[in-house]
């Protein structure tokens, strides 16, 4: 019984299978406009002569089968009498009497597999091939070919049928496989590992003479900086967007290492605006007129790796959203805040003409508000509460004392008193004096390749001695000379936006701000005006090169046609800066300036390719160092047997080592006999080398069978071979004991002492030595 | 066989071995083919090529652990105490108690240890759905000592032989092979107890000591002190000497050892030495006790063929299978001058 289910169900996987072909082959038929062919009535056909088949395979009569199933096919054909049923009835007994042949165990091996990959070959032509054909012919190679491998296939059939059900239910597409998860799963690698080198890179950054630009949030003085494109943050905004600075902090004090006292954002982030509309208001500018000047935007600012716990923020903000859930943390990647802001051009005529008029009183709230809702598109109450206002405009020096911290003069010396008193004689107001020192300062040469960490006085060094420098020092000195006229200054550090913009995917939305975009500028306290940028470094553009030269369209002559205002040329500021003014002279001529730069170049070549090498060396010491605190710890993991054995193992290769170098010796040896002696002399010396060279590689065989022979024969000659290579008699009975204690220990199963562990090491080690001055 | 990972965990799924580098590399390539084909043109066939390479490790390792918790093993062996070299009627029934077919897989013994009489262990096998079968096979062991005899696992393949996964049976049969009575130990036993004079094998049994005391009624008129007597016209009765001077102690001390052949062979001839030593003493009739950190051997004697015999059938089966700890041997205190017979 047990065998007739057997066949039965082998008898319907071989159907399962021909129909895996079959199903393929009736549907290629049918595309190629077979007339008659109906798939629903072969199947059902087919199903019905595979039935008949099972009936009489349980009942043992299975060599009726052939007879049974044609004259069941004619009664079918004469019952129906339908040319279409006729035929789809025939080729269902055709398919059904080929199954016998598969079922023959000769014929197996190789009838799967032709059928199947010719149907493949020929579906392959066509387009829009159904996924169940594709699967059953694909499964039909398969077991076709497994059929052709393996005599016993036909037991792994269902293993197929499992497969086949899963690749019917997995979906397929006629195009291509995009591989979107494993792209997804690449980029969040990739981020990974790029955050861990920035983060390891931010970690060393302050090591060495160079540094790469990043944003700097300790105001220490960095040597020479290196380029390297780090994107640290990602500035989602208008592209037309007029923002160009992004100011992390600033510092109060000028110390010898740098800046100290930093001042990040505060609560009071956005007073400014208030002492601002107030000069509006007062000066009773119309929205046109602000419009030349004034623009509110909005920002996203998403942090990638970058690692303060600054918030950066673009001039002059407004209001920042959602504040109260920013906490005073480093802030890791991903975080982000939008924000609204007010770009001023501190060029603008209109905007210069307001620092001759300052603010003599402050309005009330309403009044303000009613100004500000009027010239700005922003409802002004909704970022400024009347509380907050009131608190700010009550003291009426608020913004003076605020500005006075930034008066500190630390590092000023009588020099760059005497250089500033001289550069701003003429000058009659404090923005006047800015603008000759931003002018001098622009004369001095920018360069990264500098470090002036050195000199006592860095700002001093700068603008006397090297008279070149980076943002740092400019900015530095700027500020300081400020401070040295009694200007309020500070100090600022954060991203200037470059000329071209780089964006995130190509999409002008999210623009990239990296690490190379850092920057430092200046901002002084003009005295119930507010704070005015200034830019000192001299490859920057200044404010009047950026200014956005608009004009409100009734002053305009030629452009009346506009709107609002329109885009005219940038006005030309004079910024009344003495032509005469230069820096001190310095004292090399060219011809020695070239000798120095020379010099300076081989010495930088000397002193990077010295440090390079060291770097190497001790690179390289530490991975050895690293191995080999590895190895130690492994040994000391060990039991005492393990180290004992690894003792004696690493004795026997120091030992190997000496016999290596006694055969190399004893060859050289013989050479030079040869040459002299001639044949005697060759002969003796012959028979030396034999006997050495049989002594070590008999060393050498019990040497690898240490591990695998425990045979007393061998251990005696391991004794006299290893022991041939010790002239010393002490030695050599220290050694034929340690040798005879490895014997009972590796091969009685004894466990070591802690004392013969120490013993072997220590020989071991002296071995160590001995191997090395053979060497 | 002790370095064998396979023997440390109950499944060892690996690649076949056979041809193992032309397997790889095939499916390998195919994979990297399929790959391709579906990263540039798409399709149903794409698709499914595709989809059948990347299932095909995973589906195929589900079937094998399936199948391999199909089996329904048992062995059958006639006895489990028998001697070395000794043929034994022995029998596998492997049965799949699954629906899926188990083609293709082979029998794992532990040939280091047993010997069969045909190759029934090299064949291939297949089993369909709720078949069994009988494998008789009769079977012998190489060595003295308790180990693991007969089927010890069995091992699948997939369909195109790239993977290969064995497993150990649950149920092993545990046999206590005695070793041969041999005079191994003989001619080490006559050198030291009688040829260099340290001690006399005798069988004088009268020979009574120095130690006296008073008569009483009963004891061996054989006993009487005469001597003694002469001198004092008392009745003394000489006792014997203690027969801890006749009694010959020897410890035992068998350490764990691994299955690999050497140790197999060591422990083959520590059984051997010592079976042939007890023979000695039980034909010398004279005592020989045995001392052990175990206490189901410790204390065992053996002076005549009988006392032999047991100690051959059960004390030796004892000794196989109750190895000494290290720790245990250290802690025992063996008496002085007494034999020692170490597994080394």
């Amino acid at each position: 019984m047990l065998e007739n289910k057997k066949n039965c169900i082998l008898y319907l996987k071989a159907a399962i299978f021909l129909l895996m072909i079959g199903c393929p082959a009736i549907e290629y038929l049918q595309r190629q406009g077979v007339p008659y062919l109906s798939r629903l009535s072969f199947y059902c056909y087919f199903f019905i002569f595979c039935l008949i088949r099972v009936i009489l395979i349980l009942s043992e009569k299975d060599s009726y089968y052939i007879l049974t199933a044609v004259l069941s096919a004619l009664i079918f054909m004469l019952i129906f009498r339908d040319l279409s049923l006729i035929i789809n009835i025939a080729c269902a007994l055709s398919l059904a009497l080929l199954l016998l042949l598969f079922m023959k165990e000769k014929l197996k091996p190789y009838i799967y597999l032709p059928p199947s990959m010719i149907l493949t070959i020929m579906w392959l032509q066509q387009e829009n091939v159904p996924k169940y054909i594709a699967v059953f012919l694909l499964i039909s190679c398969i077991h076709g070919l497994l059929n052709l491998l393996n005599k016993n296939a036909s037991y792994y059939s269902f293993l197929f049928l499992i497969l086949c059900l899963m690749l019917l239910i997995l979906p397929s597409k006629n195009e291509p496989l995009q591989w979107t998860l494993i792209k997804k799963a690449g980029l969040i690698f990739e981020d990974s590992i790029k955050e861990i080198s920035y983060r390891v890179q931010y970690i060393f950054n302050d090591f060495g003479n160079s540094n790469y630009s990043s944003y700097s949030d300790t105001g220490l003085l960095s040597g020479s900086v290196t380029d390297l494109k780090n994107e640290e943050l990602i500035i989602n905004t208008s592209p037309s967007s007029p923002y160009k600075y992004l100011k992390g902090c600033s510092f109060l004090t000028f110390t010898k290492k740098g800046l100290t006292d930093k001042i990040s954002y505060d609560k009071n982030y956005n007073a400014w605006f208030i002492e601002y509309i107030n000069l509006l208001y007062q000066n009773k500018l119309d929205k046109e007129t602000v419009s030349c000047f004034s623009k509110v935007n909005g920002m996203e600012i998403e942090y990638r790796y970058i690692y303060t716990k600054d918030l950066i923020l673009p001039e002059n903000p407004l209001f920042i959203e959602h504040l109260d859930t920013i906490h005073d943390e480093t802030h890791k990647k991903g975080f982000k805040y939008q924000l609204r802001y007010m770009t001023i051009d501190y060029a603008s005529p209109y905007y210069l003409d307001l620092l001759d008029k300052p603010v003599e009183k402050y309005a009330d709230y309403d009044s303000i508000c009613k100004y500000s809702d009027s010239v700005f598109d922003f409802i002004m109450s909704d970022y400024f509460s009347r509380e907050y206002y009131d608190s700010i405009i009550s003291d009426r020096y608020h913004f003076i004392n605020e500005a006075d911290k930034f008066l500190d003069t630390s590092m000023l010396t009588d020099d760059i008193k005497r250089l500033t008193n001289d550069i701003t004689k003429n000058c009659s107001n404090d923005y006047e004096k800015a603008k000759t020192i931003e002018c001098y300062l622009h004369q001095y040469l920018y360069d990264t390749d500098i470090d002036l960490r050195n000199s006592d006085n860095y700002i001093e060094s700068f603008l006397f001695y090297s008279q070149k420098g980076y943002c740092t020092h400019f900015a530095s000195a700027m500020t300081l000379m400020l401070r040295a006229c009694n200007i309020p200054a500070r100090y600022c550090s954060g991203y200037l936006r470059p000329e071209k913009a780089e964006y995130k995917d190509n999409n002008e939305k999210y623009e990239l701000i990296y690490g190379t975009y850092s920057h430092a500028w200046v901002e002084l306290y003009i005295k119930n005006v507010g704070w005015i940028r200034m830019e000192p470094t001299s490859c920057e553009k200044t404010a009047e090169e950026m200014t956005w030269g608009l004009k409100v369209s009734h002053e305009s002559s030629d452009n009346k046609k506009s709107n609002a205002f329109y885009h005219g040329p940038t006005e030309v500021i004079d910024n009344k800066t003495p032509a005469a003014i230069t820096p001190p002279p310095t004292v090399s001529h060219s011809e020695e300036t070239t000798n120095e730069n020379d010099k300076r170049l081989y010495r930088d070549i000397i002193i990077k390719s010295l440090s390079y090498t060291g770097a190497m060396i001790l690179l390289l010491l530490l991975i050895i160092g690293l191995y080999r605190l590895l190895i130690y710890i492994r040994y000391i993991k060990m039991t005492a047997r393990d180290k004992y054995l690894y003792n004696m193992q690493h004795l026997f290769q120091q030992l190997d080592k000496i016999s290596d170098k006694n055969i190399k010796k004893t060859d050289n040896k013989k050479i030079v006999d040869t040459a002299k002696t001639k044949d005697n002399a060759k002969t003796v010396d012959t028979t030396k080398s034999k006997d050495n060279t049989k002594t070590t590689a008999n060393a050498k065989a019990v040497g690898n069978a240490k591990n695998e022979d425990n045979s007393h024969n061998n251990s005696d000659m391991i004794l006299i071979s290893y022991l041939d290579l010790i002239k010393d008699e002490d030695e050599r009975k220290i050694l034929q004991a340690a040798i005879n204690n490895y014997y009972r220990i590796r091969f009685r199963l004894d466990q070591p002492s802690q004392k013969e562990v120490a013993e072997s090491r220590a020989l071991f080690k002296s071995y160590i030595h001995l191997a090395q001055c053979h060497i | 066989m002790k370095n064998d990972p396979f023997f440390e965990k109950r499944f060892h799924l690996c690649l076949n071995q056979d041809k193992k580098v032309l397997r790889l590399s095939f499916f390998i390539c195919l994979l990297i083919t399929s790959t391709v084909i579906v990263s540039l043109w798409g399709g149903a066939f794409s698709y499914a090529f595709f989809y059948s390479l990347l299932l095909y490790v995973p589906l195929s390792i589900l079937y094998l652990f399936y199948l391999s918790f199909s089996f329904r093993i048992s062995q059958e062996l006639d006895g489990r105490i028998f001697k070395k070299g000794e043929k034994r009627e022995y029998s596998i029934i492997l049965e799949n108690s699954g629906f899926l077919p188990v083609a293709s897989f082979k029998l794992i013994s532990s040939d280091l240890v047993s010997q069969y009489k045909d190759d029934s262990f090299s064949l291939d096998y297949k089993l369909f759905s709720h078949e069994s079968i009988k494998i008789s096979n009769p079977l012998s062991c190489k060595y003295a000592g308790s180990y693991t005899a007969g089927l010890i696992a069995i091992s699948l393949k997939d369909p195109f032989g790239l993977l290969k996964l064995s497993f150990k049976i649950q149920d092993r049969l545990r046999v206590h092979i005695l070793p041969e009575i041999t005079d191994l130990a003989w001619s080490d036993l006559d050198r030291i107890y009688n040829n260099t004079g340290s001690y006399q094998m005798h069988n004088d049994e009268s020979f009574l000591g120095n130690d006296i005391r008073k008569y009483a009624p009963g004891d061996p008129v054989h006993s009487i002190h005469w001597k003694n007597y002469a001198r004092t016209k008392q009745l003394f009765i000489r006792l014997p000497e203690e027969k801890c001077s006749e009694l010959i102690k020897m410890v035992i001390i068998k350490t764990k050892s691994g299955m690999d052949e050497e140790s197999l062979k060591r422990r083959d001839h520590f059984l051997e030495y010592l079976v042939s030593a007890m023979s000695y003493f039980a034909k010398n009739k004279r005592p020989l006790q045995l001392i052990s950190s175990d206490p189901a051997v410790d204390g065992v004697i053996i002076d005549d063929y009988e006392s032999f015999n047991k100690a051959y059938l059960d004390t030796l089966q004892k000794i196989m299978s109750h190895p000494v700890s290290k720790e245990t041997e250290a802690k025992t205190n063996f008496p002085q001058n007494a034999l020692v017979l170490r597994e080394a």
